[in-house]
């Protein structure tokens, strides 16, 4: 999922001389090709996020790499040569923290569950009637991040009193696949298949034969989103840049033109 | 006899003949060196959702092709026969699921019989029934891809039967069941096991139609190649895990050619 | 037994129209390849399905075209034998030969023993059919015919593929068996000799029609037609008219040539256009005096010797058509052919058949 470099994007003056400033002979320019392995649910804002990146810093080509967390995690560390890691929860960069592919990580982004259901369909109209018998329920797998957090917010409700104990069973037994990553659980959902899968709020809006129910705040997680350089990259400074675009103002913005949160500074 | 110097052509061939099976070889050495070298790769060999994953692969892909032996042996001999009116265009039809990516027959699958197919919405509608996520999902998306590694064989093995043969068996009173069973199956019995079990290894490699028609979930319709999926992408079995899975599917596939080579062998005896 | 056939059958550009009668008696079909023998057979058998007319076998339809009656190849109990046996090369020979008995499996084994012993075949019973020697496996197609009550022999050139000793012997045999059993045969072949050497009626088959059926002494001697006589080997062949005809003999002119011929086919008149056959070891060649009839002076043209016979192509000394002459060595040798060139031919009214003109004549 490349973007053209050379799209005519419009650069304002003020990031064209950036850019040429960058690339002063008495440090590393910020220049060259990257490789941004990403979580899938970023899939929209980072293909706008890279375009403007590629305007900003002239000469820079962003090479995006959409999977689950989990899935990129274990190419990292199987040695893909990714440049930045984009996780959709802490665990999965743990992992690659482990191994020493990442030095460190930062939250860039908050987001939150919301039940897909396709447009039109009243098999699920609250949080609980998920427990309803013969649904037709899909979740991402264990270890894909959306799958988690999915099954510690059914954790909650079973601890609270309004849903109670054997809530997460009942939940449980309605589920008819795990699937590989949020946008193919959204899929399930998009082609009618199911009646209702857990996935970010921030995904709703790329399916337009999909439609949310919410999900109590009481028993929703806030998803964050990690960043990270990678060791094993190529061009430190060009993905130095980039993490520090997505976490600065023009990122920020266009991270919550899609419905995500800034984390709190 | 009398040694020669090897000609510059002669090493040239021995030397891309040993580049080439040195890359099909160290993939699975990789595999096995991996299995030996992590411990955690042995203990998910132990694992019971190893055991689960291959509970479902064998179940599946034994229906699957049972059901591909049932209604492709017919469709093969009327094929051989050209005794079927439009049976260019099925000959053709059977090409395709060989030739496409296994998920274009799944999407199309969904289009069929998913809850908003052509055939699986009225289905569903008077019955209440739906195919996808089912065990039956995946044992239909192996069909789909693999029966027709069957009729070809099956087809190739009745075609080398030879009619007269059949023809005569007739004349001396024998019905037509009677013929096909004694004189045509037996004539064509090698490539009709060849075909069965080339049908069976397609089955068992089967994922991306059943990914995509049947979904993934352990115990139900997450086949081997499905669990390593789960598992590399981050499942709780994790990189050993998808390692074990691996193994044990290499394992089965290669009883399994094994088995093709001893057919083959006997065939030709 | 008795069979009644009559049928029309079209296989692409070819069609097939024959009326044959059978018998308890071997009826050959004879005739070049394509003239539709094995055919003729398959449509019998129950193989191909005819268009149009009927198969009668003692009484029972087997077909009938116009009353949709079409009984299945396996209910029609025809002993059918192909030059190529197709043995079922996977099965022993007894199963080969018990291959559609009903009974359990001693019992169609036993059967199986009955009818191999009965064709000189024992101990080959656990054998595999690629094993046998040609004339084994003959035997094993016939046995496996022959082990069920069949009402009908269609044997199509089934001794084409095997030495002439084993034929000789196996045509010695089918005569024992057919006779024995009591049971019709149709026998198709394209060997002269075999034809006259089993035929009790020969059917002569030509382009998908039958030219010509009867007793094979008769055919022999009065072929219908010009087709007839050359499928039946006759080498002397001419287009000529009637110039007299008389209570005993009618006078041909052929060319300068006229000749008395004592066989001719009835309802010929003076002036009509007609074939003569002369078969080419009919003919004599004499010393001395000029015969009463039918002697002319010819000279040796070409001669070419086959085996123990020389074929010699003489042209009569008044002009005409060549002559062919057959003879075998040893009066070859006693006349001293080999040196005279010029003969006095004689051809005994008795050898000429006249029939009326068919076809165009060959240049």
């Amino acid at each position: 999922m490349a973007c053209g470099g050379d799209t005519a994007a419009p650069a304002t003056p003020s990031a064209t001389t950036t850019a040429s400033a960058a690339t002063t002979p008495t440090a590393p320019p910020v220049t060259g090709e990257i490789i941004v392995s990403a979580a899938s649910s970023l899939t929209e804002a980072f293909t706008d996020t890279v375009k403007a990146f590629e305007a900003k810093y002239a000469g820079t080509k962003v090479t995006l790499n959409f999977a689950s967390s989990a899935a990129l995690a274990t190419q990292v560390n199987e040695g893909s040569p990714a440049d930045v890691f984009a996780s959709a929860d802490k665990a999965q960069m743990d992992n690659v923290k482990a191994e020493r592919k990442a030095a460190s990580g930062a939250v860039f982004a908050l987001n939150r569950l919301v039940i897909a259901k396709p447009k039109g369909s009243t098999a699920v109209a609250t949080y609980a009637d998920l427990a309803k018998p013969n649904l037709k329920l899909v979740l991402a797998a264990d270890g894909v991040p959306v799958g988690n957090y999915a099954i510690q917010s059914l954790a909650a409700a079973e601890k609270s009193v309004a849903f109670g104990a054997g809530f997460q069973t009942k939940v449980m037994a309605n589920v008819k696949s795990r699937e590989a990553n949020v946008r193919a659980v959204l899929t399930k959902v998009q082609l009618g298949e199911a009646d209702a899968a857990i996935v970010y709020s921030t995904d709703i809006a790329t399916a337009p034969e999909v439609e949310p129910v919410a999900i109590p705040d009481a028993y929703n997680v806030t998803a964050e989103y990690f960043i990270a350089p990678l060791t094993g990259g190529k061009n430190a400074k060009t993905a130095a840049a980039f993490v520090a675009f997505v976490r600065g103002a023009e990122g920020q913005a266009f991270l919550t033109k899609r419905g995500f949160t800034s984390p709190p500074r | 006899m009398t040694l020669r110097r090897p000609s510059g052509i002669t090493l040239a061939v021995v030397l891309l003949a040993t580049v080439f099976a040195l890359f099909f070889l160290l993939p699975f050495a990789g595999l096995i060196w991996r299995a030996i070298e992590d411990p955690r790769a042995r203990e998910a060999l132990g694992d019971p959702a190893v055991g689960t994953a291959l509970r479902v692969s064998l179940i599946t892909t034994l229906i699957s092709v049972a059901l591909s032996l049932l209604f492709g042996t017919p469709v093969a001999y009327l094929l051989a026969r050209r005794q079927i009116p439009g049976g260019a265009v099925l000959d053709a039809l059977l090409d395709l699921p060989i030739v496409l990516p296994p998920t274009v027959a799944g999407v199309a699958l969904l289009t069929a019989f998913g809850r908003r197919g052509l055939l699986g919405e009225p289905i569903e509608a008077f019955t209440g029934l739906s195919l996808p996520f089912t065990m039956l999902a995946v044992i239909v998306a192996q069909t789909f891809v693999a029966a027709p590694l069957y009729v070809r064989a099956a087809r190739a093995g009745f075609e080398a039967v030879d009619p007269e043969l059949e023809a005569i068996a007739r004349t001396l009173g024998a019905s037509r069941a009677h013929v096909f069973r004694r004189i045509t199956i037996p004539l064509a019995r090698g490539p009709l096991l060849a075909g069965a079990v080339l049908c069976w290894a397609r089955a068992l490699g089967e994922l991306g139609a059943t990914l995509i028609f049947a979904g993934s979930l352990a115990g139900r319709t997450q086949t081997l190649p499905l669990a390593v999926i789960a598992a590399f992408e981050g499942g709780p079995l994790g990189l050993p895990g998808a390692v074990a899975l691996s193994l044990v599917l290499l394992a089965v596939a290669l009883l399994l050619l094994g088995t093709l080579r001893l057919v083959a062998k006997r065939g030709l005896a | 037994m008795t069979l009644d056939a009559a049928f029309t059958l079209t296989a692409g550009r070819f069609t097939l129209d024959v009326a044959i009668e059978a018998a308890d008696e071997i009826v050959v079909l004879f005739g070049a390849s394509g003239a539709g023998k094995s055919l003729t057979l398959r449509a019998i058998a129950g193989l191909v399905r005819p268009d149009r007319g009927h198969i009668t076998v003692d009484g029972e339809v087997l077909f009938d075209a116009a009353a949709g009656v079409d009984i299945p190849v396996e209910a029609r109990r025809m002993g059918y034998v192909v030059q190529e046996l197709a043995l079922f090369p996977h099965l022993p020979v007894w199963e080969n030969v018990a291959f559609a008995l009903a009974g359990t499996r001693p019992d169609r084994r036993r059967r199986a023993g009955v009818a191999l012993a009965a064709l000189g075949l024992e101990g080959v019973a656990d054998r595999s059919p690629g094993t046998l020697s040609g004339g084994q496996r003959q035997r094993v197609a016939l046995a496996r015919v022959l082990v069920r009550d069949v009402r009908l022999l269609l044997l199509d050139e089934p001794f084409s593929a095997l030495d002439d000793a084993i034929r000789r012997a196996l045509r010695l045999e089918l005569r024992r068996l057919q006779r024995e059993l009591g049971r019709g045969a149709l026998f198709v072949t394209h060997d002269l000799r075999e034809a006259y050497l089993l035929a009790d009626r020969l059917v002569v088959l030509d382009a998908g029609r039958v030219l010509q059926a009867g007793a094979p002494d008769e055919i022999f001697s009065r072929p219908h037609s010009r087709r007839v006589a050359e499928l039946l080997g006759v080498r002397n062949l001419y287009r000529g008219r009637v110039l007299a005809t008389a209570p005993d003999s009618i006078e041909v002119e052929i060319g300068p040539l006229r000749w008395r011929c004592a066989s001719w086919e009835a309802g010929l008149a003076v002036g009509d256009a007609v074939d003569v056959a002369v078969r080419s070891e009919r003919v004599v060649l004499r010393r001395g005096d000029r015969p009463a009839v039918n002697g002319l002076d010819a000279t040796i043209e070409a001669e070419e010797a086959y085996g123990a016979n020389h074929l010699l192509h003489l042209r009569p000394q008044v002009g005409g058509p060549t002559i062919e002459v057959d003879m075998p060595a040893r009066p070859y040798e006693v006349l001293g052919v080999a040196t005279k060139k010029d003969w006095l031919v004689e051809i005994p009214p008795a050898d000429l058949h006249v029939m009326r003109a068919t076809g165009d004549v060959p240049a």
